[in-house]
């Protein structure tokens, strides 16, 4: 029985895509609950397989959209880059960061040695 | 009522709630000090000697440095990094005595339209439990929404205020480019991040950006705008919107209210085109990749938290590596180069559009919101911005005011208006 409904709305669903009509969801659906229950945990930390995935997709949608944009090449202007219209600071002196700021930038740093942060020169890349 | 009884029903209200009840998510942490300083507030207020925050209750985005809390960015990869100093925004709302209640939940690092991307799990939508809240400010609209604190401060790089504002029935204010300090704010896109408030009521909204805009000499896009126009006397509706709106009822009850408020203020209203309003997605990611991966390449691991690659979640990697992508010599002028004409383009549009009218009225979002959890393509994802992020890629200024409910859903209005016209756009708000 569960089968046939699953298969009616996947139906319904197909037809209206294929209608071109946007398929809304009732109403009472959309807001009826309000018995909140647990929700599936969205996050998670890809693996090394899903970051080439993603690493593709990334691609295909910045292609996707270079393809989009191609008709403004021959539009407008050259573009200024970021931050660089009002860049000029005024000259002034120094501020001193208050007595908390030192201890908790210690506190956050995963590896230190009294004064120092230390960091695995062969990482770094 | 007192700031501190005050502060005390909203934290019962977070106990009930936030993890416990109706499961909302909206904070991440709490302020062990705020019933302190309330009650130093409280004596200010006796002594009539406080500032123009006092009584406020405040909530803040957890990718903004407050003093000693954690600005996690709802990421595993700054869990446990505690900010060394305050944000400017912050410490101008502490010298006007606004109580900071807590951190916010959001989308990783920002990135996001949802409300889905944090590692510390999805936000709840106070005004329909089972539906997203929009992003990545989440924990900052549902926090207002859900009667936690009177206002609260989040980050819109694309439309990260004004989409969640829509959805939970707040209201969402993304300042122009500049008018507000981004030092002490953890980036997403540099060019065109800013930080805004969340607020009940327009006001309020108002009352919190006053306090927090102003050039600051720590952050070098920061600027004064000068105030021009008085009064509004021409309202523009944009002859694309209706194919832009998924949802076609969003646009119907958002054109008709303008409309409406048209023939009761007296005020002119015109067409007008926006010829590129469509290229708006395709040209706001390629920029945001590129300045999120660039601004990213601190988090090695070293000074703080853990090394972002090895620990974040899909959205954030996406646009690290698209941005490493076209970070890449050969790919430069194909994808950002073209990206930044394009937003050349879209700049000069409302330039010239806002030579004739006042204030531009259009949807906030052009859909409603889906169900947490529910599976959409990352295309419909993104479309969740693409009324809000024209605002960005121009610099203007932008509001999202509740219009109405379809199918008991919160649905948003945006006004924009010329960067630097927040007090004409605050006018035309509260006419509606």
């Amino acid at each position: 029985m569960l089968y046939k409904i699953k298969y009616v709305l996947a139906y319904i669903s197909f037809s209206f895509k294929k209608s071109g009509k946007t398929a809304y969801l009732p109403t009472d659906k959309l807001t009826e609950n309000i018995n909140p229950k647990p929700y599936k945990l969205q996050f998670s930390i890809p693996s090394m397989n899903e970051k080439e995935e993603i690493r593709k997709e990334a691609k295909q949608i910045l292609d996707k959209f270079a393809k989009a944009l191609e008709k403004v090449e021959k539009e407008g202007k050259e573009a200024k880059e970021a931050g660089k219209e009002s860049g000029m600071r005024e000259e002034r002196e120094g501020e001193e960061p208050d007595s908390d700021f030192r201890e908790i930038m210690f506190e956050n740093a995963p590896r230190k040695s009294k004064d120092f942060i230390l960091a695995e020169k062969g990482d770094w890349k | 009522m007192t700031t501190l009884t005050k502060l005390q029903a909203y934290l019962k209200a977070i106990e009930k709630d936030d993890k416990k009840g109706k499961k909302i998510n909206a904070f991440l942490e709490l302020n062990p000090d705020a019933e302190k300083q309330a009650r130093e507030v409280d004596e200010k207020i006796k002594k009539s000697k406080a500032g123009k925050l006092a009584g406020k209750i405040i909530a803040v985005k957890s990718n903004i440095l407050v003093q000693g809390l954690k600005a996690s960015c709802a990421s595993k990869t700054l869990e446990n990094y505690k900010s060394p100093y305050d944000a400017t925004v912050i410490e101008k709302i502490k010298k006007q005595d606004g109580i900071i209640i807590g951190m916010t939940n959001c989308d990783e690092f920002a990135c996001g339209s949802s409300g889905e991307n944090s590692a510390f799990g999805p936000t709840k939508n106070p005004a329909a439990l089972n539906l997203i809240p929009g992003g990545s400010s989440s924990g900052s609209a549902t926090a207002t929404a859900a009667g936690f604190c009177d206002m609260a401060l989040g980050s819109d790089t694309g439309g990260s205020i004004r989409n969640p504002a829509s959805h939970c029935g707040v209201v969402g204010l993304k300042p122009s480019y500049g008018a507000v300090s981004r030092y002490g704010l953890i980036d997403l896109g540099m060019s065109l991040d800013q930080i805004g408030t969340f607020a009940k009521n327009i006001d309020d909204a108002k009352l919190l950006f006053e306090i927090i805009k102003g050039k600051d000499e720590k952050e070098a896009t920061s600027k004064e705008f000068p105030h021009n126009k008085k009064e509004i006397k021409t309202i523009a509706l944009i002859k694309e919107m209706e194919k832009l709106c998924t949802d076609k009822r969003i646009y119907k009850l958002v054109k008709e209210k303008a409309e409406e408020a048209a023939k009761k203020h007296n005020w002119k209203i015109k067409e007008i085109s926006l010829k590129h309003l469509d290229l708006a997605i395709q040209t706001y990611y390629p920029i945001v990749y590129v300045e999120f991966f660039s601004g990213t390449r601190k988090f090695d691991g070293r000074r703080f938290g853990k090394k972002i690659e090895d620990s974040c979640g899909k959205e954030v990697l996406r646009r690290i590596l698209g941005g490493s992508e076209i970070s890449k010599a050969e790919f430069a002028g194909k994808y950002y180069r073209r990206a930044l004409k394009a937003r050349e383009i879209i700049k000069k549009e409302f330039e010239d559009a806002f030579k004739d009218v006042d204030a531009i009225i259009l949807p906030t979002v052009p859909r409603l919101p889906h169900k947490i959890g529910e599976k959409i393509s990352l295309e419909d994802m993104y479309g969740y911005d693409a009324l809000t992020i024209p605002a960005n890629l121009a610099g203007i200024c932008a509001i999202s005011i509740p219009a109405g409910k379809i199918s008991s859903i919160p649905v948003g209005m945006q006004i924009f208006c010329a960067q630097g016209d927040e007090n004409l756009m605050f006018e035309c708000a509260k006419k509606f």
